[in-house]
């Protein structure tokens, strides 16, 4: 079969998703700290439900050929990738406690891909997106927010493989390592830079060069050029 | 006599109240001003102050902004927000009158009244701005006035936080007789203009989810709303030139 629509009129009918995608970014920042892996089953599932929704969105909204080199397209695996996620965001719940530690780092290798995936992936649908509105402006933010999710994430599998990667600071009982560094990403990102963790080691200090160089890049350029081509485009109506 | 209000929000009724966008903005900024002097235990013009600035935005808010049915779902925001509007304004008498704080529930609950009323204010400045037609230096007023509000906001359920959990919050070393929604709107602040010191930082999760999703709105704000609008702004002098050109030929 062959297809015959190009990426930009296929990404066109799949618009109304992008708010939905926007909200389901967010909350996984709502839920976190109601979440306690050795607390109830609510306070397990709360984490759980919300990355399953987040995938599902993600998984609708990409297109698999929206980069291709050759004849082999990247994001073929995604829906794969995305499975795995969920399945492994259960793991906890189904187990009852924080998963073996041996498991720890794979685990977290592997959402990290997968909300490193979306945000390439985000970022190379804005290329190719045909018109900007307001749909399209809901997908840039949420991009936006996946470098945080993924910087996070990263930060935590930096962490568990090196003890000591960073210095957390008063860490509060009963508080979540990823919810720590989710917290210290989204500082860095959002170019706050409050101090309270820090990188500790040469490794962490060029994550955190590259976290904070990444976001500035992201909102100045991204964001810039959906916005002129927004208006350039509301401009031609 | 009532006058009905219209259904949709619409670029006439905008510009007509365009006028009064640059009160709004002083009206916001108003309560900043005063917070250092507002002292619950002053003199009576050291109390009267922040009831007074933060009536006169309240007064403001509802007399500024063009009229529409407003919706979410099928609940009519109008009346609600009016309410909301009007306790806001009566509570924040209440230490004036009485000599001392409200009772912690009741307190909590209005600062939170409070909070939702500044909060649907922005909602309404984004929506405003999303319908106007043309961009003039009083809508620009109007999106500063709207990014002062969300700071308001955050400074309140910040307070509402750290009253429900006194753990939320880090406050480093606070001044002698600061209040403490003085210093966490100072907090609110500083997180929204991405300054981030880190004299007072987040010591709960939700705290920091809080912190978080400030940052989110602020550079979401900035680099959208008031990126879309400047540029706007700009594009609407060109063309008024290049109008100005044409005549003169």
């Amino acid at each position: 079969m062959i297809k015959t629509t190009s990426i930009g009129e296929r990404l066109q009918t799949r618009e109304p998703w992008f708010f939905q995608f926007l909200l389901a970014t967010l909350l996984p920042i709502l839920v976190m700290p109601f979440t306690n892996f050795e607390g109830n089953a609510l306070q397990r599932l709360l984490l759980p439900i919300s990355a399953a929704w987040l995938a599902f969105v993600s998984v609708r909204i990409m297109p698999v050929d929206v980069v291709c080199l050759g004849s082999w397209k990247p994001f073929s695996w995604y829906r794969s990738l995305a499975l795995l996620c969920v399945v492994v965001m259960w793991l906890p719940f189904v187990f009852g406690h924080h998963a073996p530690h041996q498991w720890h780092v794979p685990i977290l290798a592997i959402i990290s891909g997968f909300y490193l995936a979306t945000a390439v992936g985000v970022v190379l649908t804005l290329g190719q997106v045909t018109r900007v509105n307001e749909a399209v402006l809901c997908l840039g933010a949420a991009g936006y927010v996946h470098l945080g999710l993924t910087g996070g994430q990263l930060a935590t599998a930096l962490e568990v493989l090196q003890p000591g990667s960073f210095s957390l600071g008063r860490m509060l009982p009963g508080e979540e390592l990823v919810e720590r560094l989710s917290y210290f990403s989204f500082v860095t990102l959002g170019t706050l830079g409050y101090g309270d963790v820090l990188p500790a080691t040469a490794f962490a200090e060029s994550f955190a060069v590259l976290l904070s160089i990444v976001a500035t890049l992201y909102v100045t350029l991204i964001i810039g050029l959906l916005l002129s081509r927004y208006i350039s485009s509301s401009r031609a109506v | 006599m009532r006058v009905k209000a219209p259904l949709r929000l619409s670029a006439a009724a905008i510009r007509e109240c365009e006028g009064k966008f640059p009160m709004f903005l002083l009206a916001a900024l108003l309560p900043i001003l005063v917070f250092p002097f507002a002292q619950l235990d002053g003199n009576a013009l050291e109390r009267a102050l922040l009831p007074c600035s933060v009536t006169w935005l309240v007064v403001e808010s509802l007399r500024s902004m063009p009229s529409w049915v407003a919706r979410f779902g099928p609940v009519r925001i109008n009346p609600w927000y009016r309410a909301f509007g009007v306790v806001s304004a009566l509570s924040v008498w209440w230490p004036l009158l009485t000599q001392h704080r409200p009772p912690l529930e009741i307190h909590v609950l209005f600062l939170g009244i409070r909070a939702l009323f500044y909060l649907l204010t922005a909602i309404r400045i984004v929506q405003v701005l999303a319908h106007s037609a043309r961009v003039s230096v009083q809508t620009l007023c109007l999106g500063a006035a709207g990014y002062v509000h969300l700071g308001l906001t955050a400074g309140l359920l910040a307070t509402v936080l750290q009253l429900v959990d006194p753990d939320s919050f880090n406050l480093g070393a606070i001044a002698m007789r600061e209040e403490l929604m003085a210093r966490l709107s100072y907090f609110a602040f500083i997180t929204l203009g991405s300054l981030g010191y880190g004299d007072v930082v987040p010591a709960s999760p939700i705290g920091e989810s809080f912190a978080v999703l400030l940052s989110l709105s602020s550079t979401l704000y900035l680099s959208l709303l008031v990126g879309l609008l400047l540029s706007r702004f700009i594009t609407s002098q060109d063309s008024d030139l290049v109008q100005a050109l044409e005549d003169e030929r």
